[in-house]
């Protein structure tokens, strides 16, 4: 995995989509995936004619098409910038409130420290970002493209399950051990 | 010679996360010495030349309970003849600094020792008390579950000392229940426990107060849970009132200087509020015993949770790799494993 750049402000205005349920905010960014997801070599003259995530470099304007932000409410977003050889995927997930902003940020470490398993995580995610993926074409070449932006998705879904649960497990435990601990003094 | 043993004490709650007063290390090693007495005396009786003084092995247990109590216990040598005495052991217990409350304390352990210990008039060195047992005494005891009953009684030991201040209070509301000034007991740097004895009630006052910032976010989620519980079942109605709030409540109005790092808590504060019948002869120890290890059975839940949740974000990260692997396409140039028409397998190399 290319470690991130910071990337200077690009020239792209970027289209913005505002989806109006779960449903559509999820079939919006699998759209915008399924075209991201499609890349061709460039082979870059600054790099002896390998391919170079342009993405990342963001100097070589012929190379990146048009950004896409998907937005669900304020809170949630998906940033999807790309390039012909390379795309990048940044995820702002919900955070409600405290106990929720605590546990994505958790998670969100957890992830980052595991970035070389999953090969197409950045290290580091994009800035205003929660959490970014970086495809390169060595992994559309190496992994099914559909299955790619299936995965993205899944990914999605699974972090909002996850931060939701975990929500309701603490105040679950604290309803039963609350309940348990007063009981003790009325026996 | 049996070296001195050490060991570490985790809390070993049970299964709603609630603590057992008895301490494991007291009774196991008063016991094993009680049995060995009743052994001996067993044996003595069936011996003709039975040797009074043959000395059991000595004894030095020390052990660490949950929020930096410690528990000793250890052979008791005659100042006189430099011998082991076999028919006592010391037991030593230490807390935190400002827990121990003098006089109150000693008079609680003595109470709780009766027949069977003295409280040292000096403590054993780095402890605030040191009970010593009459071990020969619990052994000359008939009934093997008598015997095991004193023996459990010395090892409520903890509660008598550190619960003391706290007794006081509520032995007070139960007799009269009348109003006094502000009291606390220190329980760890940051964790003071506030008294405050009212008219026929006593409120007690827990600040919450976590070095880390994000317990303190999960402690909130968990301890509104007691005011929501409290409020909403009946069969509750009967259990102290609870209450908890952002910042300091009215009741710690007249806490002194030294106090206010507790008034800094991240955590909230969360109040208790006793009536006589939870403090009545037959429910005064248990409820003592709670509201002392009040904080301690919320920092269990609190580690707890975040364990859960680190158990969680494993299970996950374990079942996205596992569907990226499936995403990755068939290497062309390794070797093929392929089956015939019959079913026989065979692996063609490229």
């Amino acid at each position: 995995v290319a470690r991130g750049r910071r990337n200077p402000a690009v020239g792209h205005a970027r289209a913005r989509v505002m989806a109006t349920s779960h449903q559509g905010y999820y079939d919006a960014v699998r759209d915008a995936l399924v075209h991201a997801f499609a890349l061709s070599s460039h082979p870059s003259r600054k790099m002896d004619g390998k391919d170079r995530p342009e993405i990342e470099y963001q100097d070589a304007p012929a190379t990146l098409r048009a950004p896409v932000e998907i937005k669900r409410g304020d809170e949630e977003s998906c940033l999807i910038e790309s390039a012909v050889n390379s795309a990048r995927v940044s995820l702002k997930v919900r955070q409600a409130d405290d106990l929720e902003e605590i546990l994505a940020r958790q998670f969100m470490r957890f992830l980052g420290r595991r970035a070389d398993a999953f090969e197409i995580l950045r290290r580091v995610p994009v800035d205003g970002y929660d959490v970014s993926f970086l495809v390169l074409l060595s992994h559309t070449e190496s992994m099914d493209a559909g299955a790619l932006v299936d995965f993205v998705v899944q990914f999605m879904r699974d972090i909002d399950k996850e931060i939701s649960e975990q929500k309701l497990s603490v105040s679950s435990r604290g309803r039963a051990v609350a309940t348990a601990f007063l009981e003790q003094f009325t026996k | 010679e049996r070296t001195p043993r050490r060991r570490a004490f985790a809390m070993t709650p049970q299964a709603n996360g609630s603590i057992s007063p008895v301490s494991t290390l007291i009774v196991d090693v008063v016991g094993r010495r009680v049995d060995e007495l009743v052994r001996a005396a067993q044996e003595e009786r069936q011996r003709a030349d039975a040797d009074a003084d043959a000395s059991l092995a000595p004894i030095g247990a020390t052990a660490m309970e949950f929020d930096d109590v410690r528990l000793g216990v250890h052979t008791v040598v005659d100042d006189t003849t430099g011998k082991p005495v076999r028919d006592a052991l010391d037991v030593s217990i230490a807390g935190v600094r400002g827990g121990f409350d003098g006089e109150t304390s000693a008079t609680a352990a003595r109470a709780l020792a009766g027949a069977y210990g003295d409280v040292r008039p000096t403590p054993n060195a780095t402890y605030d008390l040191t009970l010593r047992v009459r071990v020969g005494e619990i052994a000359k005891i008939e009934d093997a579950s008598a015997r095991r009953g004193v023996i459990e009684d010395i090892g409520r030991l903890r509660l008598a000392v550190y619960g003391s201040k706290l007794r006081e209070h509520l032995r007070r509301l139960a007799e009269s229940g009348t109003e006094g000034p502000l009291d606390w007991v220190p329980h760890r740097p940051g964790e003071t426990m506030f008294i405050k004895p009212q008219h026929e009630q006593v409120t007690v006052v827990f600040p919450m107060r976590f070095a880390d910032a994000r317990d303190a976010v999960i402690a909130n989620t968990f301890l509104a849970q007691f005011v929501e519980v409290r409020r909403g079942q009946s069969a509750l109605s009967t259990a102290p009132a609870v209450s908890y709030h952002k910042s300091p409540p009215l009741e710690l109005k007249d806490a002194p200087a030294g106090t206010t790092n507790a008034l800094n808590a991240n955590g909230g504060y969360v109040s208790f509020v006793f009536f006589k019948r939870h403090v009545v002869p037959e429910r005064l120890e248990a409820t003592v015993w709670n509201t002392m290890t009040f904080y301690a059975f919320v920092s269990y839940h609190i580690k707890y949770s975040k364990a859960y949740w680190h158990s969680r974000m494993r299970r996950k990260v374990d079942e996205w790799l596992m569907i990226l692997k499936r995403a990755k396409k068939a290497d062309p140039n390794a070797a093929k494993k392929m089956t015939t028409a019959s079913g026989r397998t065979f692996v063609r190399t490229t």
